[in-house]
């Protein structure tokens, strides 16, 4: 009987004493407690994930010859035309490197590319991220930001050696500098959350009063360079409505954004030139 | 009895209301676990906290377009990093429970009976928390920005549900960093605030007026005049159209009430009215002419309005030197009012300045002495360079006279002899009659009463003299000829000029003259409240044709453009200021002549003696004026 | 205790599953997320003794809570407490039918994604689209644990049963 009764006095000490330790250890033990849990974690992402470009690539392999022979030569003829299109754009970027230098004007290169694919998505009511094969061994840092071939995805908000989480332009803590198209007035722009069957959205503030956008002409929202994360100009979304906030100065709307936010497999972390030359 | 039949355990029902109840009961326990549990703090909060506060924001000022659409006078957005004290209350407890035991620890070192301070603990605390939030702001930005402990401490003490300002008039790339690298959950949060903004600059400074801090805005309709106030400080108009127009330009205010704690932080929101913005307005101002006729100024003093003769919208007013509206926003600093002082440009020189009118008065010399019978459309005098009035000789602007000329020649040559000998034939009580008749020494009407000085202007009549002039004399013919030329006592505002050219334009005696463009306005002499001007057409022709001449072969020759006919009369007015005589020069013009649209009146002052001209100085403003009026794409010259 | 072959086995099949419900959650995003953190729970905390079974569990949810923008050691704690209970009344459960067990792990995931939907709210543009798309991904877990649920949580006893060792619901009440 007392054995009993001790066992159950140790279990409850037990369980009270690991529920404390969760909620009410110091932020920077819980913090690196979290930190080794997802360096754990990051092979049970990414090596799923190359293991499925090996299956993809042994059931393209399983193709007939014809097949093969066929797609060989459409890649071939689109590789010769991009090698073509990366000539002519070493060929500007030399160029515009010397008169840059001629006319003792600043580097307009303040990016580097580092491509990643996307192992794992979580994009629920609560949390919108992806996460990617690459980390910090690759350079990529947090808060470096994040885009694709159809506009922004987002900002590195964790960076582990060689996973890095990347929250989406979707996410509610996710803001941003931008501006319309043509348009240098700064604008705020900040995911709406809570990712719906009908698409990802997003939200303006502070656009100029004199500016006015519907679904049937929307306006193209981009970035802007000020904050020195995102390049000027790439696309993050529509914004399809703007309606007047009480001050009279400012409109606030809705924004569209690109459908293929949600389905990315592929992204680029731009990284800083002056954090290359560092690293 | 237990046994098999009656009472089986294995029933497979009962389970399901196993489950069932106890859904129904983990939720009722969940429900109100949480209440009991998660909410305790909540409600035992509630019980504290009676108090209720009112936090006021003023609405945004609304927008003045000139009358082709162009926006003169905005607000420009104001951004700041801030954070509501609310936010960082548990901080504020955390720092001051920290300073509090290492206080005390001290004074048991030290072995001594004293109490610690607390108020000075809790500032401490206050400002390191401040201090640790302000830090991260100027990380992020590689700034180095201050915060006053004072400014702080009373920030805390007197208003304490506003944000409190770490960081003031961001700059636009600063604003983009900190939305971009602050966490959307953090205390620190930007603040939009607005500034009354004029993207002209100085350009009709004194038509638009400026805005200051209103400390006695009326809050009495906002619900909650009983609760303790904070309020944040709203503008109000001091000059030209932000004063006149103030009631239609001034947002809303907004009102948000609060319950707060004991300590008088808020704690929920139970009412929440936003403020509106106010309403736009549309100045019958065309702010292109308007900088035309200013850029002609030049560092001259002087004024010159310009009106639409149908209508009487004002279509430029100007009064230089002037000043730039955006360095009196949000207040007035003493460098900044001594150095518009210095320059006198705190006057209003269109509206309030007082000047006698020159020889552009002898339009209604001519009108009177048509009128009265005193000379013809055809009456001819000589003039030999002066003119003998008792034991003293009047002279003419031309020293060696004019020989023989008729009313047309007398106006476009300006001869004095001419309108001195008409002025004494007519009689100076026609003279201020007929002047009176064409409003002059009253009201035009316009809306910017406080900076219309009619009250002030002088018709001059010998009853006048008698009463404000006594001891000057009696009134004698010299006083008559002085008047007939626009000299003497006579003075008048350059509106009240204006107004008369518009009128005379027209063929009528007044004009309403207005800062309000309406196009749907009915403009007939009801609406001006005016009649017909009494001369023949004859009469009338013939001092436009005199205007005509002068621009054409005569003292306004430098107020001609190509292809429009302009009416013009000009002046060159002798005034004494400290002891020295300066000169004032005038012009008075309406253009088309023959389908007048446009009238101007300028005034030019003079610094030295005899160094500004009718014809030579306010001639070439209203030329720029017109040129700018009837070929707005063409470039100055 | 921790010589126990059962806790590594249950270890090993959480890990799998978290692998698993990540590539399925993958593939289904935006449109559903199935969130199931019941399955994690349930099979320790019926075939472990209690210590290590809070062990698996932390760990389990230190892993589902390493890629989410929570704070760290929040979703161990209320998994935690979860367990406590269902290992309070494992015994209920010895017959480990499909209706049961079934039931035990709806009842379980609806009280967790409540407790999610409280606590891990990190704004939204409208609170109805909140609710509808939170009552969707709990809608489609539902149907979820309904087909896979059984299965799921009796996974380790086959994977003990090929092992060689005997996994039941034991212990003292």
């Amino acid at each position: 009987m007392r054995w009993r009764r001790f066992t159950a006095l140790r279990n409850v000490a037990v369980f009270a004493a690991a529920v404390l330790l969760c909620l009410f250890a110091p932020t920077a033990f819980r913090n690196s407690a979290g930190g080794l849990f997802e360096e754990f974690r990051a092979p049970l992402d990414a090596i799923p994930s190359q293991l499925g470009d090996l299956e993809k690539f042994w059931s393209l392999s399983s193709n007939s010859k014809r097949d093969l022979i066929e797609a060989g030569r459409d890649l071939a003829r689109l590789n010769s035309a991009y090698e073509l299109k990366m000539r002519e754009n070493l060929i500007l970027r030399d160029r515009l490197s010397r008169l840059e230098k001629i006319l003792n004007l600043p580097s307009q290169e303040k990016f580097k590319m580092e491509i990643a694919r996307v192992c794992r998505r979580d994009i629920s009511a609560w949390w919108q991220h992806i996460t990617i094969r690459k980390g910090k061994r690759h350079g990529i840092r947090e808060g470096y930001a994040v885009i694709y071939g159809g506009g922004v995805v987002g900002r590195v908000v964790k960076a582990n050696s060689y996973t890095s989480v990347v929250e989406l332009a979707s996410s509610r803590k996710f803001r941003m500098a931008a501006h319309i198209e043509g348009d240098d007035r700064p604008i705020i722009y900040q995911g709406a959350g809570s990712l719906s069957i009908q698409g990802s959205h997003g939200e303006v503030f502070d656009a100029p009063a004199d500016l006015s956008a519907s679904a049937k002409s929307p306006l193209r929202l981009v970035t802007s360079s000020l904050a020195g994360t995102f390049p000027e100009g790439i696309l993050i979304g529509e914004v399809v409505s703007l309606v007047p906030e009480p001050d009279g100065i400012f409109k606030s709307g809705k924004v569209n954004l690109p459908e293929s936010l949600s389905s990315l497999r592929e992204v680029a972390v731009l990284i800083p030139v002056s954090q290359v030359k560092i690293d | 009895m237990q046994g098999e039949g009656v009472y089986s355990k294995k029933n497979p029902r009962i389970p399901f209301f196993y489950w069932a109840f106890g859904s129904a009961f983990v939720f009722l326990i969940g429900a109100l676990a949480y209440r009991q549990i998660y909410l305790y703090d909540y409600y035992v909060e509630c019980g504290e906290r009676q108090s209720m506060r009112r936090v006021i924001e003023p609405g945004t000022r609304g927008d003045i377009y000139d009358r082709n659409g162009k926006l003169i006078v905005t607000n420009s957005p104001i951004f700041s990093a801030v954070v509501y004290f609310n936010d960082i209350r548990k901080e504020f407890r955390e720092e001051y429970f920290r300073l509090k035991k290492i206080e005390l620890e001290r004074l048991r070192t030290v072995d001594s009976k004293e109490r610690p301070d607390y108020a000075a603990i809790a500032e401490n605390a206050r400002s390191n928390v401040l201090g640790r939030y302000l830090k991260q702001v100027n990380e992020i930005l590689g700034t180095d920005y201050k915060l006053g402990i004072a400014d702080f401490n009373k920030h805390f003490a007197q208003k304490q549900l506003l944000p409190l300002p770490l960081v003031k008039n961001l700059t636009a790339r600063e604003h983009a960093i900190l939305a971009e690298r602050i966490p959307v959950d953090s205390p620190i949060q930007i603040y939009t605030g607005t500034s009354r903004y004029y993207p002209y600059g100085d350009v009709a400074s004194h038509a638009l007026g400026y805005v200051a801090n209103n400390f006695d805005d009326d809050i009495s309709q906002i619900p909650g005049g009983d609760l303790r106030t904070y309020a944040i400080v709203p503008t109000i108009g001091r000059s030209g159209m932000e004063a006149a127009f103030d009631e239609k330009l001034a947002g809303k205010s907004g009102a948000k009430i609060w319950i707060v704690d004991l300590a008088g932080y808020k704690y929920e929101n139970v009412l929440d009215i936003p403020p509106t913005k106010g309403g736009d307005v549309q100045t019958s101002l065309d702010i292109e002419v308007q900088q035309a006729v200013e850029e002609a100024f030049g560092e001259r003093k002087g004024a010159a309005v310009m009106l639409e003769v149908k209508s009487g919208e004002v279509i430029a007013l100007v009064s230089r030197p002037g000043y730039d509206p955006n360095s009196l926003t949000p207040y007035i600093t003493h460098k900044v009012n001594a150095e518009i002082t210095e320059r006198g440009a705190w006057l209003n020189r269109a509206t309030s300045g007082l000047y006698p009118p020159g020889s552009t008065f002898k339009v209604v010399t001519a009108a009177a002495g048509l009128m009265s019978g005193a000379i013809d459309e055809n009456s001819v005098k000589t003039c030999s360079g002066g003119y003998r009035v008792g034991s003293r000789i009047f002279p003419c602007n031309s020293r060696y006279g004019h020989g023989n000329l008729d009313l047309v020649g007398a106006l476009a040559h300006s001869c004095n002899v001419y309108f001195y000998e008409t002025g004494i034939d007519t009689g100076i009580e026609t003279i201020a009659d007929v002047a009176k008749t064409f409003g002059f020494g009253e009201s035009t009407g316009i809306e910017l009463k406080k900076e219309d000085s009619w009250r002030r202007t002088i018709v001059a009549t010998p009853d006048f003299k008698k009463k404000r002039r006594q001891y000057d004399g009696p009134w004698t013919n010299g006083d008559t000829a002085n008047s007939s030329i626009g000299q003497g006592y006579m003075l008048f505002t350059p509106l009240q000029v204006a107004a008369f050219t518009a009128s005379f334009a027209r063929g009528e005696t007044r004009t309403k003259v207005s800062m309000l463009h309406d196009p749907n306005r009915i403009t007939d002499s009801k609406y001006h409240e005016a009649e017909k001007i009494p001369l023949t057409k004859s009469q009338y022709d013939t001092i436009v044709a005199g205007m005509l001449a002068a621009v054409e072969r005569g003292t306004c020759r430098r107020a001609a453009i190509g292809g429009v006919k302009i009416a013009a009369k000009s002046g060159t007015a002798q005034v004494s200021v400290n002891g020295r005589k300066l000169t004032l020069a005038w012009l008075i013009a309406f253009a088309p002549a023959d389908a007048p649209e446009v009238a101007i009146s300028v005034v030019v002052e003079g610094e030295e003696p005899g160094d500004v001209g009718g014809g030579k100085t306010a001639a070439p403003i209203a030329k720029a004026a017109f040129q700018k009026y009837f070929n707005p794409d063409a470039v100055a010259e | 205790m921790f010589f126990d072959l059962r806790i590594y086995i249950v270890l090993l099949v959480n890990v799998c599953l978290v692998y698993v419900l990540s590539a399925v959650n993958s593939e289904l995003a935006p449109v559903l997320y199935i969130s199931v953190p019941a399955i994690f729970i349930i099979s320790a905390a019926l075939f472990l003794e209690f210590v290590p079974m809070l062990a698996v569990v932390a760990v389990s949810a230190f892993l589902c809570e390493a890629t989410t923008g929570v704070r760290a050691g929040l979703t161990a704690a209320l998994w935690m407490v979860a367990a406590y209970a269902v290992h309070s009344m494992r015994f209920r459960f010895r017959a480990c039918d499909w209706f049961s067990i079934t039931a035990l792990a709806e009842i379980l995931n609806i009280i967790l994604l409540f407790f999610y939907s409280v606590f891990f709210y990190a704004g939204s543009s409208g609170f109805f689209e909140y609710a509808a798309r939170v009552s969707a991904d709990a809608f489609a877990s539902a149907v979820s644990l309904l087909f896979a649920g059984w299965f799921v949580v009796l996974l380790p006893v086959s994977v003990a049963n090929i092992s060689g060792r005997q996994m039941s619901i034991n212990g003292e009440e």
